[in-house]
């Protein structure tokens, strides 16, 4: 007769938790980085969304039941907004995409604890909102100042406020330089508060090393100074 | 095992030559590469026991100045057929190493702005808030991640966008390998797969 001891029973459970641990790390890691590195090589536009909804099918067909994976979901289905922004899709089917993805973001967002990461979540659904908006402005070739108008009330009175008390250097930086861009166009620059800011963005996209936001928030500030 | 295999193969079926052993005498061929680099590397794979061809179980290609090793599609059929345990336990292997692999690929892509990133990136290459992983998993195939994709030559870590292009491109039968379901069923809890097995 074999004689199973509480130590081993226990030290098998510790092991299963261990390997379910990593098993869930190495996943979250590989599986973004994969549609990533697709977006950024392959030449096929359609290969990173591939591999991204690939990734959300297998997810769904593991049922594993863990806040990580949740979140995994929602990151695969943000890059999905990403990559179809990316390939310059056309507007009708981009409004699809952003709505879809939208809808499922926000069925997953229950089992997400951390307030943070759920305020974090809410700012990348309205920043792609506002770009989609920005992209009918475009499309409509008005470009008008009342669209403008609109688009910077997104940004303010949305995104801004769903950053309030939470430290997110990054995301107020590029919300920073769309900010005074769009005010740029609208000539509403009566102060000079614009400095400071586009300044920290400046440092902040430095440390990140994010070359085409620094230029975006150099040539803001330049332009904001030649007014 | 696989040398001692291969070399006898050699041996009995008088494999004509690869074409690295054909391309040395070559002194006139236009490259980009300096002629000592070149040398050294013709060198090490001439005097290497493995030649680029079909085996009965293996194929070894020489695309660039490199060998890769490929099992034959019968093999992995074979293979994926009946999932043993060690297998479901070297395939969790390699998806560590790709996971590894992927992260030094965005590293050496962020180092030299070989991508730049866009106002919404909704991507790996995003190293902030949402994005940012602080797994120590992650943290340890990071330190790491500049040693991982300079191995054509050790002693020129810096690497060149299309460098990078060309090891991807190497890699992307590995990459579209990392999503075999069924793998991935027995790697959480299917029969056989003890070590693996864990409570959901």
């Amino acid at each position: 007769m074999i004689s199973i001891s509480p130590y081993s029973i226990l030290t098998k459970l510790f092991n299963s938790l261990a390997t379910k641990n990593e098993f869930i790390e190495v996943v979250e890691i590989l599986w973004l980085a994969i549609p990533t590195l697709y977006k950024v090589f392959s030449k096929d536009p359609d290969n990173a969304a591939f591999f991204a909804s690939k990734g959300i099918n297998c997810l769904n067909e593991l049922k594993i039941i863990d806040e990580k994976i949740t979140l995994l979901r929602i990151k695969l289905h943000l890059f999905l907004i990403g990559a179809a922004i990316s390939a310059q899709a056309n507007l009708k089917s981009l409004q699809q995409t952003i709505n879809s993805e939208s809808d499922l973001i926000e069925s997953y967002q229950p089992e997400i604890s951390d307030s943070k990461l759920l305020q974090l979540i809410k700012f990348e659904v309205l920043f792609s909102r506002v770009l989609l908006e920005k992209r009918s402005e475009e499309d409509l070739n008005s470009e008008s100042n009342e669209g403008l108008t609109r688009i910077l009330f997104m940004l303010t009175n949305h995104c801004e406020k769903v950053l309030k008390g939470i430290t997110c250097e990054f995301e107020t930086a590029k919300l920073n330089v769309w900010i005074w861009e769009i005010k740029l166009q609208l000539d509403l620059v009566s102060d000079l508060s614009f400095k400071q800011k586009l300044d920290e963005s400046i440092i902040t996209f430095q440390k990140y090393k994010t070359l085409k936001l620094e230029i975006r928030a150099h040539i803001c500030l330049a332009k904001l100074y030649l007014k | 095992m696989l040398s001692t295999l291969l070399q006898s193969q050699n041996e009995s079926t008088n494999l004509p030559k690869s074409p690295l052993d054909r391309e040395i005498s070559s002194p006139d061929t236009p490259s980009s590469k300096p002629r000592s680099n070149k040398l050294r590397t013709r060198t090490h794979f001439s005097n290497s026991t493995f030649r680029p061809g079909h085996y009965f179980w293996l194929e070894i290609m020489n695309p660039r100045e490199e060998l890769i090793f490929r099992p034959v599609e019968i093999v992995r059929t074979v293979l994926y057929e009946n999932i043993y345990p060690e297998l479901v336990r070297a395939e969790f292997e390699k998806l560590k190493s790709m996971a590894g692999i992927a992260v030094a690929f965005l590293d050496n892509v962020k180092a030299i702005h070989a991508y730049l990133e866009k106002m919404i990136e909704n991507s790996a290459i995003c190293k902030y808030g949402l994005w940012r992983y602080e797994s120590d998993f992650y943290q340890k195939i990071s330190k790491r991640s500049k040693h991982i994709i300079s191995f054509n030559d050790p002693s020129q870590p810096t690497q060149t966008v299309k460098d990078l292009q060309s090891a991807f491109e190497r890699h992307d039968s590995n990459f579209r390998s990392c999503y075999n379901l069924a793998l991935l069923q027995r790697m959480i809890g299917g029969e056989g797969s003890n070590d693996f097995n864990f409570p959901l």
